[in-house]
């Protein structure tokens, strides 16, 4: 309880920055008179002035309308992709705690998807399916999926053996009862904290494919993608890394402080396995 | 009964906690002397700042925690509170050694128990390598391990909680040190173990002439095996006599707490097993009379408003007490 | 030890059939006819015939996977749809720069990281320690392509004390191989040190505070060998655990990292493959990295039996 005033601390920070990113994607483009996929060959490359917040690019389009549109990009890839493997996840990780032979599978499968390293697994499947906004969601949902659903059983393995939810089974719940009715809820702090983390990473792997060209193409703007552009100017147009890059970096640090602060603050309340002392 | 030549003298020595601004006084002041080859039991309920006050004599403490110590831990004459870091570690494990509750946590599960033993050996004295390994064996022998050579490549998880503790011992004794300070040695054994090892300890005093600070809860076993005994109450010690009289004859009301709440086996069986009533008060309370009042059945308004010094009651014996309550006379 | 090993070793073979599984099946993602969106629309009806029938596109999946696997476990990988040559071959010439990559942005990372935690577990809650946990906070937002794009800025274009992009063969001299590799490494390195960092502060933390370690002051030890010897030793499963599974977040930022400093590694043959949607290739590489993944951790795994002798016996 002592600790309380001081964990928060994290959890404000992190959801300012998100509320400011939101506040960006949603009102960005309305602040600004310009088109984000109009060229303009003569503003190529212009410094950010008064005109051009954060300057223009290579053809010279305006930097701060792009982003804003990408941020609306890696926000929703970001949230669909939490949202999505959470919900997987939970499904997954339930049922393979709650029955044996299903555990076994499912797990092996997690296994295998985790074996593969996240970014080269979702190229692959960019690869073949083709780009698109869907394809990216669908790709690093299965990315992040495993992970979430190996969290999800062991917590839940825990559960399973708590007093509660053996009196249910004595008084005759019925197994879907007791995995959604009694169990889920008390998973649910674990899980929010994961997702919070598969939201920032789901943003940075995105960024990442769209930066290799696997992901948002061109014209679609992306920050992945404008930091692409960056690298051939590198020494001219310092603004179209840094703006992009910031974001990137704020977007990660709100949503790990975030996930962090929450851990800390929702630990007390978790079933924990007691590491082994001696 | 003053002997000038005490190996161990502590002069009102005070160990302080700090923790986010706040200071807590575990030891408050304790005056005592081992003399060589003695065994002085100290004795204490739970949070009476034994543990602490043990770990502090090699100065243990300071790393895992903020303390700060007052007062003089004289060994040889030598203040071990004034020591450098050097100065320091030659006298542990070489001049002084000690043992640990749990021997399964206290070992390092990740060497073997020749390794372990061997690495004292090679911190303080000059034998060679080969002269370590039989030096090894030969301790194992003294802790009577019927295959030295075997348990010597064993790691810990391998042996009985008994021959861990066995191992332990031979660690502490590798360089022959004149003081070994055993911190409730026995008690996660069992009672077969327990007395085996109490057996080996009583032993290797006499053989060895190395003097033991044996910190306890037990008065039983204080009873069978320490020439003296100091009971500690509350970070201060309250009585010391000769370790039998401790039990038979206690004269602190705390001490006489403590002997009646132990079930006798011979005799007619009680009622019920006494107990000292109240909770031990938190360390942090500022006590204007005696510590012990509160819980104390003889305790008068004299208690509760001055703290008692400590007199001497015949060969061997004090007490911190305004009262002689067998005899039922103020000591003042 | 010996079942333990065989254990492992199962595991690790069955992980690696599910892989196979996985990255065979990719191709069925390819909506529509596969032969038609690898060749492109205006492929002729005889060149698509010729490559359902090269795939193996036309036999049962089952078949068409044995095929595949049997291919894969005797170094067929198949061919390149692009570079109409094999994809082994192609991967094992993309392999050295990556390689050197990561092995020298693990070195630079367990140089940065192991001193910084083994301190900062240390001198727990001092301004020392919260620097560092703080240079950790950044090195874990910090994306390395992004730190990789900073360093270039500053070392490269402003200072010009490195080239800013490219590579040089280890065969031309291993300075120049160094040289070229040196940013890329460490922005690799910087970043894979958050993580390893933290886990040696964790884990020291909690082995500083055993009795184990008491009873080794009480031994009279100096502190260099009571951190070093019997606080190391026993924190060192979670952190050697950590620098296995970080080989995929070295892996991930390595495949960026080359595109950005133009290094003809890995990395820059898959970004080529995805604009041809040369499948093969991908495949291919996408298995290749996941062996090397899995067979690393399982050395490690190893290697716990090695350092911890109650593993040994655990898992029997």
């Amino acid at each position: 309880m002592k600790n309380q005033n001081k964990s928060l601390i994290p959890i404000w920070i992190g959801s300012s920055i998100l509320a400011i990113l939101i506040l960006f994607a949603a009102f960005g483009p309305m602040l600004s008179p310009f088109d984000p996929f109009e060229m303009n060959m003569a503003e190529r490359f212009s410094p950010p002035g008064l005109a051009n917040l954060m300057g223009t690019d290579e053809f010279g389009r305006d930097v701060f309308i792009r982003l804003a549109y990408g941020a609306r990009n890696s926000l929703l890839i970001g949230f669909l992709v939490a949202f999505l493997s959470s919900l997987l996840g939970i499904v997954i990780g339930l049922y393979a705690s709650y029955y044996k032979f299903l555990d076994h599978l499912l797990m092996r499968i997690c296994d295998g998807l985790s074996a593969i390293p996240g970014i080269l697994l979702a190229i692959a499947l960019m690869a073949a399916m083709g780009p698109s906004v869907t394809n990216i969601v669908i790709a690093l949902t299965v990315v992040s999926t495993p992970n979430i659903a190996r969290i999800v059983r062991s917590g839940a393995l825990v559960i399973k053996k708590q007093p509660y939810i053996e009196a249910v089974h004595t008084l005759g719940g019925s197994h879907s009862r007791i995995i959604w009715l009694n169990m889920s809820p008390a998973i649910l702090p674990a899980l929010l904290v994961q997702a919070s983390f598969a939201f920032a990473s789901a943003i940075l792997s995105e960024a990442s494919l769209s930066f290799l060209g696997a992901g948002i193409s061109e014209p679609q703007p992306s920050w992945g993608s404008i930091l692409q552009s960056s690298t051939h100017v590198i020494g001219r147009a310092w603004w179209l890394a840094l703006f992009p890059g910031l974001l990137l970096v704020l977007s990660v640090l709100g949503l790990n402080l975030l996930g962090d602060g929450a851990r800390d603050l929702m630990d007390v309340k978790l079933p924990t396995t007691k590491k082994g002392g001696r | 009964m003053e002997q000038p030549t005490a190996l161990l003298e502590l002069k009102d020595f005070k160990v302080h906690f700090h923790a986010s601004h706040e200071k807590t006084t575990v030891v408050k002041g304790v005056n005592l002397k081992i003399q060589p080859g003695e065994i002085l039991g100290l004795v204490g309920e739970s949070g009476c700042g034994k543990s602490v006050m043990s770990q502090s004599l090699m100065r243990l403490l300071e790393y895992s925690a903020d303390v700060s110590y007052e007062g003089n831990i004289l060994f040889d004459g030598q203040d071990i509170l004034r020591m450098n870091p050097q100065e320091l570690r030659k006298v542990r494990g070489n001049e002084i050694a000690m043992i640990f509750q749990d021997p399964m946590v206290s070992l390092n599960p990740v060497f073997t128990i020749g390794n372990q033993i061997e690495e004292v050996l090679k911190e303080h004295t000059r034998l060679s390598k080969k002269e370590r390994k039989s030096r090894v064996l030969e301790l194992l022998g003294l802790m009577e391990i019927s295959e030295p050579a075997r348990v010597s490549k064993q790691y810990p998880h391998e042996l009985s909680g008994g021959m861990q503790q066995r191992a332990m011992i031979a660690i502490a004794l590798a360089c022959e040190p004149k003081l070994l300070i055993a911190d409730e040695p026995t008690t996660a054994l069992d009672v077969t173990t327990q007395a085996q090892i109490m057996k080996l300890l009583q032993k290797l005093n006499l053989e060895l002439g190395m003097a033991i600070l044996f910190i306890t809860h037990d008065l039983g076993l204080v009873y069978e095996s320490c020439h003296r005994a100091e009971v500690m109450y509350l970070g201060q010690t309250v009585e010391s006599a000769p370790g039998r009289d401790l039990f038979e004859l206690p004269k602190h009301p705390y001490t006489k707490g403590l002997a009646a709440s132990i079930p006798s086996l011979t005799g007619a069986r009680k009622e019920k097993l006494p107990v000292i009533p109240g909770i031990v008060p938190s360390l942090k309370e500022n006590l204007g009379g005696c510590a012990f009042a509160k819980r104390c059945p003889y305790a008068t308004e004299k208690c509760f408003q001055q703290i008692p010094p400590v007199f001497s009651i015949g060969e061997g014996r004090a007490i911190k007490c305004h009262y002689d309550i067998d005899q039922g006379v103020s000591l003042l | 030890m010996v079942k333990y090993i065989f254990k492992r070793l199962g595991s690790m073979v069955v992980i690696l059939l599910i892989v196979s599984l996985f990255i065979f099946s990719i191709v069925y993602l390819i909506p529509g006819d596969a032969a038609t969106a690898v060749l492109g629309m205006e492929a002729s009806a005889e060149d698509i015939a010729n490559f359902t029938a090269r795939m193996g596109l036309d036999q049962p999946l089952w078949v068409q996977y044995g095929r595949w696997l049997g291919g894969i476990l005797t170094g067929d990988f198949g061919d390149s749809i692009f570079m109409r040559r094999p994809v082994l071959e192609a991967i094992g010439e993309h392999l050295p720069p990556t390689v050197s990559l990561a092995i020298f942005a693990q070195l630079i990372a367990l140089f940065l990281s192991l001193p910084a935690g083994i301190v900062a577990a240390y001198k727990k809650n001092t301004a020392l320690d919260k620097g560092v946990l703080f240079f950790t906070l950044l090195g874990t937002v910090f994306p390395s392509f992004l730190l990789a794009l900073f360093l270039m800025l500053f070392f490269s274009v402003q200072l010009m004390w490195f080239p800013v992009a490219g590579y040089s063969r280890l065969e031309n001299g291993l300075w120049e191989h160094l040289r070229f590799l040196f940013l890329p490494a460490l922005s690799l390195g910087i970043a894979q040190s958050a993580l390893i960092t933290r886990m040696t502060r964790a884990s020291l933390l909690e082995v500083l505070h055993t009795s184990y370690i008491k009873t080794a002051r009480a031994k009279g030890l100096r502190e260099g060998k009571v951190v070093m010897k019997h606080a190391l030793k026993n924190a060192g499963l979670p952190i050697i655990t950590t620098i296995g599974q970080s080989f995929s977040v070295l892996i991930t930022g390595a495949v960026v990292i080359e595109s950005l400093f133009a290094i003809p590694g890995i990395g820059r043959l898959i970004l080529n493959s995805i604009s041809r949607r040369d499948l093969p290739i991908i495949q291919g590489i996408v298995l290749v990295v996941t062996v090397f993944y899995v067979v690393i951790n399982i050395i490690i795994d190893l290697l716990y039996g090695a350092i911890d002798p109650r593993v040994r016996l655990d898992k029997e």
